[in-house]
């Protein structure tokens, strides 16, 4: 009799800690959460002011609500508020998506832009540009369907079983090479107005985005970017092997088909409008499982990358007078020996891969 | 083979040229608008064969050095590199002289390699063949931002380099092959030295150890001769894809693995597969030609996807 007493006591007692402990962690990531949001809005806003010349606040709620204010109103409307925009959206899908893959995978380095979706994306993207002249959702389009081919083949050739992953992997890698090469050769080919337009999709640039396209991005992503985050949840379950989450009552296979075609769609509409942005979601995920004591967490990653993002775009289009840099310089210039920190570090602790 | 491919290449066109005429130009007869073409052909057919060399052998060393069958200069970033620096040379000092490209992709490769090797070196044996692949790919994903930032400030190198980036053998003629010739000899002359290192590290370390082979030492040759090849190649052509990856793997089904015969044999096939690819560039689009590297893509993709298949079975 006393022991059963004292056994429900100490479940009740394991309980309550249990309790504590999530309710604990819950904080933090709420407390995080917050503190990025408040660091995202911060960025925008000095993305909207901080310009050549300094933009009052005054002056910028004013040009918001609508009234004309000499010089400061076309600049925020024409240029940086699209870009503010834009970068926020592309930042949180490709953040997003190279957290969620990268987790699928069980792979720090198997984000999107390293397995060659986004090479894909843009190949595509840069052949219907150049072939065909298209513009707008048909470019889109192509783009989406670029994706959709490398992730179609990584799925195909990767196959079942333990090692699908490391054969995705390997496939990924692959075609990005595939896929550069495909981009160099169209490239070659184009006259040289159209190779410099084009070369947005080698590097990313926001500075392209009209409000027509920032405005059915801004729908996709809306739509998709949310079903990630809650599909997403299902992750931490399927990173401890597909055994173990299929008795967990997982539908292993399902919820990856479904997050892998998420992120297909937002690597794709991104890349279609401002291309790969190098490197964001590779940072992004790393960064946000960091913060949070190495769990994945997909609202952390997105508003990494759009930090990233917005950030990368106002250095490369402030840094140098008279001169505009796309934004994927700047990350490829930071994201190159991050990464390679990242990779020696983390091979001394486990080993990636 | 490769000879036999050689001759037709110089046929092949988008202005198709007799045999016979193709002869009577080699020996000073005949057309002279003939014999400049043939000419022409003649030096891209030299060039092919020697990027294909090269390509073929690195892959072979490479493939040897990290025991692991998808490994290939493009692949590892090695390429990704050299490119980097010469184009980095080429726009910072504005200099473009053959030593120049050839002293800068040497160094753009070996500090490729270097970093491929080191971060590869550290994780346990059975994670290295993966990891050194994602460090190859991030390697190349960041060359090649820097390759764009630079050439997305200036519209004259970008119409400059454009041609020289994708990896191709036209319009170069042969004077780009003095300046490379020193890299060339000296890591031709490595790699057939290698063959028996390659021999007995595939037998693994400790055994090759036991039979009397300073590993490390032989390691470091094997990786010195794979960046001299490739940065031969590099500097001649730019990044051709895929054609170290390809050669040894169908060589292998011939000869065999004892890797003396697979590297002659990985360097005819290499040399084959260029020519092939560059003359069926110069024809399957007309009048306008597809790169060389591009064709290699397209030929090394399904092998690439076989290879993947195969090689995590388990």
């Amino acid at each position: 009799m006393s022991r059963v007493v004292q056994e429900v006591e100490s479940e009740d007692a394991l309980i309550a800690t249990l309790r504590s402990g999530r309710a604990a962690r819950r904080r933090r990531v709420a407390i995080i959460v917050a503190a990025l949001a408040v660091l995202l809005a911060g960025i925008v806003l000095a993305r909207l002011t901080v310009l050549r010349p300094l933009i009052s606040i005054s002056d910028l709620i004013a040009v918001l609500s609508g009234r004309y204010v000499e010089g400061a109103g076309f600049v925020v409307w024409e240029s940086s508020l699209p870009r503010a925009t834009l970068g926020l959206i592309a930042g949180a899908a490709l953040g997003a998506s190279g957290g969620a893959m990268q987790s699928l995978l069980a792979n720090p380095l198997a984000s999107p832009d390293i397995l060659g979706i986004t090479s894909g994306a843009s190949a595509a993207a840069v052949t219907a540009l150049v072939l065909g002249g298209w513009n707008g959702p048909a470019l889109a389009a192509a783009a989406f369907a670029g994706a959709l081919a490398v992730v179609a083949l990584m799925i195909a050739v990767g196959g079942r079983g333990t090692a699908a992953p490391t054969r995705m992997i390997l496939v990924g890698v692959g075609m990005g090479m595939v896929f550069g090469a495909l981009i160099h050769g169209i490239l070659q080919r184009a006259n040289i107005w159209q190779a410099r337009e084009a070369m947005v999709w080698l590097v990313g640039s926001l500075a392209r985005a009209t409000w027509t396209d920032i405005g059915w991005v801004g729908l996709i992503v809306a739509i998709t970017l949310p079903a990630l985050v809650i599909t997403g949840e299902q992750l931490r379950v399927l990173s401890l092997g597909p055994d173990v989450a299929q008795s967990l009552g997982v539908r292993v296979r399902r919820q990856r088909g479904i997050i892998v075609a998420l992120v297909v769609v937002l690597v794709a509409s991104v890349t279609s409008v401002c291309g790969p942005i190098a490197f964001v979601p590779l940072l992004a995920g790393p960064i946000a499982r960091r913060l949070h004591g190495g769990r994945t967490n997909l609202v952390t990653a997105a508003l990494v990358g759009a930090c990233l993002v917005i950030a990368s775009d106002h250095l490369a289009s402030q840094a140098i007078a008279n001169t505009a840099l796309p934004a994927g310089v700047v990350t490829g210039l930071l994201g190159g020996p991050a990464l390679l920190w990242f990779v020696v570090r983390s091979t001394k602790v486990q080993g990636v891969a | 083979m490769a000879a036999v491919t050689f001759v037709v290449s110089l046929g092949i066109g988008s202005r198709a040229t007799s045999p016979l005429a193709v002869w009577q130009a080699l020996f000073g007869r005949g057309d002279a608008a003939v014999a400049a073409l043939v000419s022409a052909r003649l030096a891209r057919a030299v060039l092919a064969a020697v990027v294909g060399v090269c390509a073929g052998m690195s892959g072979v060393l490479l493939q040897g050095l990290t025991r692991n069958p998808i490994a290939d200069p493009g692949l590892l970033g090695m390429t990704a590199g050299g490119s980097m620096v010469v184009v980095i040379v080429m726009q910072v000092l504005g200099l473009a002289t053959p030593t120049v490209i050839a002293v800068s992709s040497f160094v753009g490769v070996s500090l490729a390699a270097v970093v491929v090797a080191v971060i590869g070196l550290r994780v346990p044996r059975r994670r290295q063949a993966l990891t050194m692949l994602l460090v190859g790919a991030a390697v190349m994903a960041c060359a090649n931002s820097i390759i764009s930032a630079l050439l997305v400030t200036n519209a004259q190198s970008l119409d400059l380099l454009r041609h020289w980036q994708v990896g191709s053998v036209s319009g170069v003629g042969l004077a780009r092959l003095p300046g490379v010739l020193p890299f060339l000899l000296v890591g031709l002359a490595l790699a057939m030295s290698s063959g028996r290192s390659l021999d007995a590290l595939s037998l693994g370390e400790d055994t090759a150890h036991s039979l009397g082979h300073s590993v490390v030492r032989q390691r470091v040759m094997i990786l010195g001769a794979a960046v001299l090849l490739t940065a031969s190649a590099t500097a001649l052509a730019g990044p051709i894809a895929a054609v170290g990856l390809v050669a040894p793997h169908l060589v292998r089904r011939i000869v065999g693995v004892s890797h003396t015969p697979l590297l002659i044999g990985s360097a005819i096939a290499g040399a084959t597969i260029v020519i092939v690819a560059d003359t069926l560039g110069r024809v399957v689009a007309p009048p306008s030609e597809v790169a060389v590297g591009i064709m290699t893509a397209v030929i090394g993709a399904p092998v690439l996807l076989a290879l993947a298949r195969k090689a995590v079975s388990a």
